[in-house]
């Protein structure tokens, strides 16, 4: 019986340690939502957002996140570093990880949508990033 | 060195011009120190020179009296001087800055352009500029020196960038040479051959024999400068015996050889050059050795030119050639080949399905039948939603679709996907409501399970949405598109040679002035580096009795302007014995009466009035043993795609009115 009890009990659990961790990923917040948008805009938005972060992660975090005092840093990247054309051949890690075959524009563009909106790093980009260019 | 080129270009003093020469001769000459860069400095000299010749060019014109003769031909002969030396930069330019090169050897009609790397961008309108474009303009009546300076100054403006740090750069180091090399060879078996920018036929062949010397100077000059990274010897005595095959043409040919182009006097027309043999024997081989090269040393090339382009390919006559669509759609990275193989078998069903459609009724079979190469050879065009209307364009077939970078005949889409789901909601076809579609596929329990298993592949997405229904679909159908043809088996060498085939090849690409569209290896308007998708205007009229143009605005509707009304996609011939009725709409019943269309000179050549036909309204003057050879030919590109056979039932809905549906739907 005590055995039979506990299987939903530590389901609960993980649910709920799953729910705290992500209600505590929402409210730490890294996007700042533009002013004047509709309800449903903001939803959009979060969702566009937050399709552009797990692109970022996929494709980009593996080269450009920087671990700073502890803690993982994503950098800031502006419009004119992003044209999509350009990107994919930026160096050689370009070329053979971000092909048409292994990205696509429009997620691209969503990778862009996510750094257009997300917070800028407080720490000076030009002193601690330092990208190929 | 790159600043010279710069410096240069303000000047029209020979005197000055010469002095320079001397002291970058001197400085070459002295500079015992500085490592030798053959290659390199072969690259500026040949700039320096171009530049030289477009100023003395541009000066004829300034200082000339154009209403006299002499001048005109001075002018004529100066020009083909330009075009000239031009032919020995081309190997670098056309990789290099392909939009530049573009002012300075431009379209010879107006371009609206949708390379692949502007193809999310507006289309936007290409003049022409450049050489060819001028000598064309000294023929015609009043011309003008302003518009002939027009013509030339965009030339002269844009030669500095060729001398660009990032260029110099690349040319320091090996690797870009053999991406240049290999969009030359791909040139050598699509543009070089047919005519493509060539003003005259007859130049065709000393143009080419000329270009073939000066990339053996390239050669020379490379291997000197990076002898560790060389081309094998191989590859050399093969491209020696190409040359070879081109010289001997052109002494049979012409009387006197002179080397400058547009001079040369032909007995005979380049209908008689074996384009067969050239790419089969000589081209595809050499194509093969470069690839080789850059996959062996990993080579990796930084422009954007090269996009499509599969460093593995081993021929120009495998589809694995160039990429021009993800196939995949939302399931881009999926590797997981049993994941990939479930997710066609889910895409096919639901071809079959006519849960897609708003009454249930039709699927994409309705209109592209499998058994039919899956396009409907019963009707010039397919009936619409309403059951009792027909559609305006005929239905293409959807093998090898995947090979073109616009999609739809008037390049309305830029992703299958996008076309997928616009077939899907158009009130026409099948009628759904996007926000509709997911709900009624997930009705099915079958389909549910099969999808929430995929959404494990799509971190981007928390539930299943349109996106992933019909990327399953493009991936099924990219299946359809994986087969070769015995064309493409005569060139690989794996089945003899044919010889209709081979004289209907040459036709094709020589007289039939065929090979100047529909480009190897896909036959389609997509040309080396692949990475466009081209529209002609051939004036298709509406009815056999050609009293008028088709109504059909084609590209027009898409992109308005006077170049783009009546414009179509060019589309591939592959498998066109199977795929009538032909043109976008249905108007011809055999492939006869298309190349009797042709031969006329398009809707022109039939006595309609296009103003904006692309096509020569000069006929082709083909005999009826040459059409039968083009046929045979054109027949040998049928791909052997094996038949497909339908589900043996549909998933269940959970909603009892979706359970009476009929496999492939009812009309």
């Amino acid at each position: 019986m005590n055995i039979k009890l506990y299987i939903p009990i530590n389901k609960y659990l993980i649910c709920l340690l799953l729910l705290s961790i992500f209600i505590a990923c929402v409210s730490n917040k890294n996007y700042i939502i533009p002013k004047g948008l509709s309800t449903s805009q903001k939803k959009d938005f979060v969702l566009q957002f937050n399709q552009g972060r797990t692109l970022y992660d996929l494709n980009c975090a593996n080269c450009h996140n920087k671990i700073i005092n502890n803690k993982v840093v994503e950098p800031d990247f502006t419009v004119e570093q992003f044209e999509i054309y350009k990107i994919r051949i930026k160096n050689e890690p370009h070329v053979t990880s971000l092909g048409p075959q292994q990205i696509t524009p429009t997620e691209i563009n969503k990778i862009l949508f996510f750094f257009i909106n997300k917070k800028k790093n407080k720490l000076n980009p030009a002193t601690t990033f330092k990208h190929i260019d | 060195m790159p600043s010279v080129f710069k410096k240069l270009k303000h000047s029209n003093h020979y005197t000055v011009l010469a002095s320079l020469l001397c002291l970058i001769y001197l400085s070459l000459s002295f500079s015992t120190t500085k490592k030798d860069k053959p290659y390199t400095d072969h690259y500026n000299s040949l700039g320096v020179n171009f530049n030289v010749q477009m100023d003395d060019l541009k000066n004829e014109i300034t200082v000339g009296d154009i209403s006299n003769q002499n001048v005109i031909l001075e002018i004529k002969r100066r020009i083909n001087i330009c075009r000239h030396v031009l032919k020995a930069l081309d190997f670098w330019w056309r990789y290099y800055e392909p939009i530049a090169y573009k002012k300075i050897n431009g379209p010879l009609l107006v371009e609206w352009e949708n390379e692949v790397f502007e193809k999310h961008e507006k289309p936007y309108k290409r003049e022409g500029f450049g050489l060819s474009l001028a000598l064309m303009y000294l023929d015609e009546k009043n011309i003008t020196k302003d518009s002939l300076l027009h013509l030339i100054d965009p030339a002269i403006k844009t030669i500095e960038v060729f001398s660009s740090d990032s260029i110099i750069q690349q040319l320091e180091t090996p690797a870009s040479f053999f991406f240049c090399n290999r969009l030359f060879l791909l040139n050598l078996a699509t543009i070089y051959t047919t005519g493509f920018e060539c003003p005259e036929d007859e130049w065709i062949l000393p143009e080419l024999n000329f270009i073939l010397l000066s990339v053996d100077a390239i050669y020379k000059r490379y291997s000197l400068q990076y002898p560790d990274l060389n081309l094998p010897q191989e590859y050399l005595d093969l491209f020696h015996e190409m040359s070879l095959f081109v010289q001997q043409k052109v002494h049979q040919n012409y009387k006197n050889v002179n080397p400058l182009i547009g001079v040369a006097q032909p007995k005979d027309t380049v209908s008689s050059f074996d384009h067969f043999t050239w790419i089969q024997k000589y081209v595809n081989p050499l194509y093969k050795m470069n690839q080789d090269m850059i996959s062996k040393n990993h080579l990796v090339s930084l422009s954007y030119i090269d996009y499509s382009m599969n460093s593995k390919n081993s021929s120009i006559f495998d589809k694995s050639l160039y990429h021009a669509q993800n196939t995949q759609g939302i399931f881009l990275r999926v590797k997981d080949s049993s994941a990939i193989h479930e997710m066609i078998k889910l895409g096919k069903l639901l071809f079959y399905d006519p849960i897609l459609s708003k009454n249930n009724k039709r699927s994409c079979v309705s209109c592209h039948k499998p058994t039919q190469y899956f396009t409907d050879t019963s009707v010039s065009t397919s009936l619409e939603y309403d059951g009792i209307t027909r559609l305006t364009r005929n239905t293409p077939t959807l093998i090898n679709s995947e090979f073109n970078h616009l999609i739809l005949l008037d390049g309305k889409h830029i992703t299958l996907q996008d076309q997928l789901l616009d077939v899907i909601t158009n009130p026409k076809e099948l009628g759904m409501k996007r926000n509709e579609i997911v709900a009624k596929v997930m009705s099915c329990p079958d389909y549910k399970k099969a999808f929430n298993t995929f959404l494990k592949y799509t971190p981007t997405e928390q539930k299943i949405t349109p996106e992933h229904i019909v990327s399953v679909i493009s991936m099924y159908v990219s299946t359809l598109s994986q087969y070769e043809a015995p064309f493409d088996q005569m060139m690989n060498g794996t089945q003899p040679v044919n010889d209709e085939v081979q004289a209907g090849f040459n036709l094709f690409m020589g007289k039939a002035k065929c090979g100047t569209c529909h480009f190897v290896p896909l036959f389609n308007g997509v040309k080396p580096p692949y990475t466009n998708s081209e529209f002609e205007v051939l004036g298709v009229p509406s009815d056999t009795t050609f009293h008028m143009i088709s109504s059909d605005e084609g590209r027009f509707v898409i992109n308005p302007a006077y170049e783009t009304k009546h414009a179509f996609r060019t589309g591939s011939i592959r498998n066109s014995s199977f795929t009538k009725p032909y043109m976008h709409n249905g108007v011809f019943n055999t492939m006869d009466e298309v190349i009797e269309f042709y031969n006329a000179g398009g809707g022109n050549g039939k006595g309609l009035i296009i103003e904006n036909q692309t096509l020569s309204s000069d006929s082709l003057k083909l005999t009826v043993l040459e059409k039968k050879q083009l046929i045979t030919f054109i027949q040998s590109l049928d791909e052997m795609v094996p038949n497909q056979f339908p589900p043996m039932n549909l998933p269940k809905s959970k909603n009892k009115l979706l359970n009476n549906r009929k496999i492939g739907g009812e009309y």
